[in-house]
């Protein structure tokens, strides 16, 4: 039962870290909320469509910005949509990232573009091993028998 | 096939051409338009957890195309950049086409000219992604904002929304036709 205990408190504590810093915004409580009984893994589940979409649209940003003429519009409309999906999981810094991204496809810059693809892709990378670490705490709970707790 | 006193649910069971159900006549029905398949998930479990029924559509042409074989709802959450078909335009078409029920733009846009002129196209209400069931309490059945608590009785908000469609329909010429299954 302690290492129950342990374990849920270590679940607690590094979600709570991904909160402070930065990595997820309330939307991703809002995810937790509607995962039940009936959907035991509805988050799981979201956020690995989050990763196939997001792995798809970095891929097809470097192509775009790898072109002799750079399409804008197209790069735009890829941003658009990354920053949508993050937003809705809660990935905050991603969708941040992908708000300067924006801006710099107006400007037609560039450079810009390629400093942001770097960035968008480091901070996604970023939050899906923090995001894989959470579920694999949240794994070893149950494993251990004990339930997650819910959030608040 | 007879369409009940609610003006915007068909009793008559209506199939896409995918033989998937489209309306049960009973449930408050609401169309997710969306191209993400991320938002389109989480849009729905979010509605269904408060009991609504929800179909899904992938931009907007596939939005229209399901109002032109019959199929009603009671709400339409509508994003506004898709492939095919845009927001703006099925939002235009479907108004042209005589549909009434509200329609909720859902964008990530945040420009006031952009949200200003999909709003143009005949929404209800535009609202900026992320979605919450907060944003869009007033438009559900017995879903109470907490920002701004109804007391009364559940009921009132649905018959609310209810009074405006039907206001809605007398004052506008529909011209849904109904399909057999």
């Amino acid at each position: 039962m302690d290492s129950v205990v342990q374990l849920q408190r270590q679940l607690v504590d590094y979600t709570a870290s991904l909160f402070h810093e930065g990595f997820l915004d309330e939307q991703f409580n809002q995810l937790q909320q509607l995962q039940d009984e009936s959907n035991p893994d509805f988050v799981v589940e979201v956020v690995s469509l989050f990763f196939e979409d997001s792995e798809r649209l970095l891929n097809e940003l470097a192509k775009a910005l790898d072109q002799q003429s750079v399409d804008f519009k197209r790069i735009d409309a890829h941003v658009h949509q990354l920053k949508g999906s993050s937003s809705s999981i809660g990935a905050q810094r991603v969708q941040k990232v992908c708000i300067a991204f924006r801006n710099y496809c107006d400007e037609q810059n560039t450079e810009g573009c390629l400093k942001c693809l770097q960035q968008v892709k480091h901070e996604y990378s970023l939050v899906k091993t923090k995001l894989e670490t959470l579920f694999k705490l949240e794994r070893q709970v149950l494993a251990a028998g004990g339930s997650i707790p819910l959030p608040i | 096939m007879s369409t009940s006193q609610n003006s915007t649910v068909i009793k008559e069971e209506i199939f896409d051409g995918n033989e998937n159900h489209i309306n049960n006549g009973n449930a408050f029905l609401v169309l997710v338009v969306d191209d993400d398949n991320v938002v389109r998930t989480i849009h729905k479990m979010m509605l269904e957890v408060k009991g609504m029924e929800v179909q899904l559509a992938t931009n907007g042409k596939e939005a229209v195309d399901l109002h032109r074989v019959g199929a009603c709802f009671n709400l339409i959450l509508m994003d506004k950049d898709m492939p095919v078909m845009n927001g703006y335009q099925a939002t235009k078409e479907l108004r042209d086409m005589g549909v009434n029920c509200p329609i909720i733009g859902v964008t990530s846009s945040t420009e006031e000219a952009e949200l200003e002129e999909f709003m143009e196209a005949g929404l209800d209400d535009c609202i900026c992604k992320p979605l919450t069931i907060e944003k869009i309490a007033c438009y559900l059945p017995g879903v109470a904002s907490t920002s701004t608590a109804n007391l009364g009785d559940d009921y009132d908000d649905y018959e609310e929304v209810e009074d405006e469609n039907a206001d809605r329909a007398s004052n506008t010429n529909s011209n849904n036709t109904n399909v057999a299954s």
